[in-house]
């Protein structure tokens, strides 16, 4: 199990290095300059004086082999869109926010996916088990730009306690995290029922029932542990799919995370905070699909062997 | 099973108790005294010397003063600011502005003179990058300062001067761009020394003797490459010159402030006087813009030079500043805030106690807190959002003129667009008050002309929807219905939805009335702009918003290599009205002149008017002091909240 760790450490870090490489070129090959975005434009001896500042000056390799350098004393640079800001200071402002708004979906979605799951295999093909499936459905179908603003009409502008956007009270979490998790929510609904229909089925399942063990522990001793695995396999993507999605969520609900920060790096073409950006994800995605493998491994002996 | 739901129902109870509030955001701030306003994005900065835009000058405004302020409620009029009092000379070329001594910055130290000399020099510094110097080039010889013209700086302005500027003001110190060396230009940059002698030529040519470095200059001097120097100019008179740019390059290019003697000056540490290059009439009004208000020397110092731009002195810790309100905290996309300023020499007549800047992009979310009583007035409003507001709440709903136009650039240097009769012919094609209407219903005013019309400002009326008239033009240009376009003309647009139903409205109005066809290009802001600058497009969308009531601020960018010009279009005619009415100082005749030049751009038609803009925001009722103003630079230190 360490050995596996460490080889799924390094190439974490394989990965990560990849992407971020592939950011820098293809960020620069897209045409315009990261110092042309007003509408006032600027005189020539000016612009050079910036870009040497910056040290846009110098040839991409040069630029690549410095940025590396920095990199790996975690030093992620300036910004250019927010002058005299670094990259460092901008992420670590905004993480508290993408954490808990990123939490809170993974809990709406856990909390409200699994039990679902659970009650419908359970249900097996009564109208609990068609009604949950079908909400899932359209959970699944519903995009977050759509059914944001839904919330905020039907439920945050009709209650004087829930508001419509901001981050100023604690209640300001239930919306932007109930937009974010009901997607996988839906997902991890229909995967927990096909887990459980599955493990119900099993010979050892009928053994229990047959010795006279009562309903709640047959569930929560032996068949949520093996019904669990589809779902946990899915957490991985799910957190991909929050991460992306709260790009969108924030800026319907002005959270102050960094999902604005990346729309506003590319569009306003901040080579370095669209980097720093894409080393964090990235770090960040690969870290979570690592503690997915973990906990199917813990879950499932049969794989442990495997390896 | 049940233990799960009853947990639930326990946490949202919870929940629900902890954060219950019993009074909405707008009636807690009232309560406060603290104004929420939509400010539309997260500023670029809040430096007054390194930024040009609305956004940031909402802020800047706030904890900033110039010498005058705003009228509440006049247009076009100006109270005093840090400046108690001004007179200027019969011609007005020269102002003296009586700086008020109890003036403070908000650390305790006295404002002076000298704040504001340091100031103009630090935006007008060649090396600090300034976008928006230009709008201090009404003090003489900032222009020259700015550009680091040499030439004119050692042998003009400097009084010691060995030479007549008269005899060698010919000489190519600016440089010449019609000469190409894109070929080479990248090693002449890091090896000069290795072109052949014909490329280094052209591209101490292209240069320019201002732009030359040591020794690019000693090869001029040593004669192995020979400068297009003017015939009338002596040889004597080229090795001064010479010389003396050698000389300066030798010491490392000092600072030429002192030498360029720009026009402002201290009598007393509290007594500015300005001198302009010609006869300003309207100098207080420009001294509103922030470009013109002062930072505090001893601050800006301490952070680095004159001229090292972002070191960070503006930043929540560091910043002082003189205005009504100080900056307390900046949290990117959550809110800036900013708290009354105690020093401000007249924290007497401010009612509020703070101003919160809400970064809100997206305009929907916007009105929808406007209307979940989150926020005072909002940044903007969506044209669906009008029409709703104004069933649902009218009272909040402000529909006020902005001094700015929206238009069309043209591409003047591609055919057909070239041929001023084409150009003439869309602008008859496009019926202004249609688009108006059904498109952006937002109470806009059809242009007929470029400048706003304003009191003083009488604009021609030269612009009309008539599509016989389009077409008789067309066929006049050798296109009649619309035959003999070779190529479908390209609008290039911005991602914003307006922008583009815009463009989709254009191309169905040149289709009905001149038989063209017209395709839409979208394009993301940067590329956008790029595109305008290298002239790589045909008809662009555009807008421009006036920096002070005057006519000048919108014609003053149709000048020849103006960075917003960007249509290759110039005109000598109509430079030289615009240089007469600058040297004209009674202010009837100037307008006059004026209204000749714009007269003069709009037979030509490089650029298409549509409309004027209005602006359309929602404000809340208990906001008292917020007047429609033109600029729609409302003074903070006047608004107060009444709750009612």
């Amino acid at each position: 199990m360490f050995r596996l760790i460490i080889s799924r450490a390094l190439q974490a870090f394989a990965v990560v290095f990849f992407l971020f490489t592939l950011t820098f070129f293809a960020i620069r090959a897209i045409p315009g300059d990261p110092l042309s975005t007003d509408d006032k434009s600027m005189p020539e001896h000016v612009k050079e004086k910036i870009e040497e500042y910056y040290g846009l000056d110098k040839p991409l390799i040069v630029q690549y082999g410095r940025y590396v350098k920095n990199v790996l004393t975690g030093d992620l640079g300036l910004s250019t869109s927010k002058p005299g800001r670094t990259v460092n200071e901008i992420i670590s402002q905004s993480l508290p926010a993408s954490l808990l708004v990123g939490i809170g979906g993974i809990t709406v979605a856990v909390l409200l996916g699994i039990p679902m799951g659970v009650l419908a295999a359970l249900r097996k093909n009564s109208w609990i088990d068609y009604t949950s499936m079908a909400v899932a459905m359209i959970g699944i179908c519903i995009p977050t730009f759509v059914l944001g603003p839904l919330l905020q009409l039907w439920v945050a502008s009709k209650t004087d306690w829930i508001n419509v956007a901001g981050w100023d009270t604690a209640a300001d979490i239930l919306l932007p995290s109930l937009t974010l998790g009901v997607g996988s929510a839906a997902y991890l609904a229909r995967l927990t029922r096909g887990g459980m229909l599955e493990i119900l089925s099993q010979d050892y399942i009928r053994t229990a029932k047959a010795k006279g063990v009562p309903m709640l522990p047959i569930i929560v001793k032996h068949t949520l542990r093996g019904a669990m695995m589809p779902a946990v396999t899915f957490l991985g993507p799910a957190f991909a799919a929050i991460i992306s999605g709260s790009f969108i969520v924030e800026t319907i609900f002005q959270v102050p995370g960094m999902g604005q920060h990346f729309v506003n790096a590319v569009t306003s073409k901040d080579y370095a905070l669209l980097q720093g950006l894409v080393i964090f994800y990235g770090f960040l995605m690969a870290g979570a699909n690592l503690l997915v493998d973990i906990a199917l491994l813990l879950l499932n002996p049969r794989l442990r062997d495997a390896t | 099973m049940r233990s799960i739901t009853f947990t639930l129902l326990l946490l949202s109870g919870l929940l629900t108790l902890t954060s219950c509030q019993d009074e909405t955001p707008v009636e807690r701030a009232n309560r406060e005294a603290i104004l929420l306003i939509g400010n539309g994005d997260e500023p670029k900065g809040i430096d007054p010397h390194l930024v040009s835009g609305v956004i940031e000058g909402n802020i800047i405004r706030a904890i900033f003063e110039g010498l005058c302020v705003d009228h509440p409620e006049k247009n076009a009029e100006c109270l005093p600011g840090v400046a108690e009092s001004w007179e200027s000379n019969e011609d007005f070329t020269q102002w003296t502005f009586n700086l008020r001594t109890n003036a403070l910055w908000s650390d305790g130290a006295p404002i002076t003179a000298e704040d504001f000399i340091f100031s103009y020099h630090r935006i007008l510094s060649p090396n600090l990058g300034a976008k928006y110097a230009e709008m201090l080039y009404y003090l003489s010889n900032a222009k020259e300062y700015n550009q680091d013209h040499k030439g004119y700086i050692f042998f003009k302005a400097d009084p010691k001067s060995p030479l007549d500027w008269q005899l060698i003001k010919d000489c190519n110190f600016t440089g010449n761009d019609k000469i190409d060396i894109s070929s080479f230009k990248d090693t002449a940059k890091n090896d000069f020394s290795s072109l052949s002698s014909e490329q280094k030529q052209l591209y101490v040519s292209h240069k320019g003797l201002n732009k030359l470095n040591l020794k690019q200059l000693k090869t001029i001097q040593d004669e192995s490459i020979q400068f297009d120097w003017p015939t009338s100019v002596t040889a004597t008179q080229r090795e001064v010159i010479i010389a003396r740019l050698m000389q300066h390059a030798e010491a490392g290019s000092p600072d030429l402030w002192d030498l360029a003697h720009v026009g402002v000056t201290a009598n007393t540490p509290h007594t500015l006087v300005i001198n302009l290059r010609g006869p300003i009439p309207f100098l207080p009004e420009i001294t509103k813009h922030y470009t013109w208000f002062p930072v505090p020397k001893h601050t800006v110092l301490k952070f680095g030079t004159i001229d090292t731009p972002n070191t960070g002195w503006t930043r929540v810790g560091n910043i002082v500043s003189n205005g009504a309100f100080l900056l307390n905290s900046w949290r990117f996309n959550h809110h800036i805030e900013a708290l009354k300023n105690p020093h401000y020499w007249d924290s007497d007549t401010v009612k509020l106690n703070g101003i919160r800047y809400l970064p809100v992009k997206n305009a929907y979310t916007e009105a929808r807190m406007f209307y979940d009583s989150q926020l005072h007035k909002t940044y903007t409003l969506p044209p669906e959002m009008i029409i709703h507001s104004r069933k649902v709440r009218p009272e909040a709903l402000r529909q006020e003129p902005y001094v700015g136009v929206y238009f069309l650039r043209l591409n003047t240097t591609r055919k057909p667009l070239e041929n001023q009769k084409v150009r003439l012919a869309l602008s008859a094609a496009i019926d202004r008050r249609l688009i108006i209407d059904n498109l952006l219903q937002g109470g806009q005013t059809p242009a007929h002309a470029i400048v706003p019309q304003t009191e003083e400002y009488t604009t021609p009326k030269m612009i009309h929807f008539d599509a016989t008239e389009a077409q008789k033009l067309m066929a006049e240009a050798g296109f009649p219905n619309g035959e003999g376009f070779t190529t479908d003309l390209k609008i290039l647009t911005t991602p914003k939805e307006t922008s583009i139903r815009m463009a989709e409205a254009l191309q169905a109005m040149w289709k009905q009335h001149l038989g063209i066809n017209v395709r839409i290009e979208q394009r993301e802001w940067g590329t956008f702009l790029t595109a305008q600058q290298e002239l790589d497009y045909d008809i662009a969308v555009g807008g421009w918003i006036g920096d002070f009531l005057d006519p000048t601020t919108f014609l003053d960018i149709w000048t020849k290599g103006n960075g917003n010009n960007n249509t290759g279009w110039s005109s000598t005619e109509f430079e030289d009205l615009l240089n007469q009415a600058e040297q004209n100082a009674d202010p009837s005749e100037r307008l006059a002149i004026l209204k000749e030049a714009e007269a003069c751009i709009l037979s030509e038609r490089p650029i298409l008017p549509l409309y004027w803009y209005t602006t359309n925001y929602l404000l809340h009722s208990s906001v008292q002091g917020w007047n429609p103003l033109l600029l729609d630079n409302h003074p903070f230190k006047f608004v107060e909240l009444k709750s009612n």
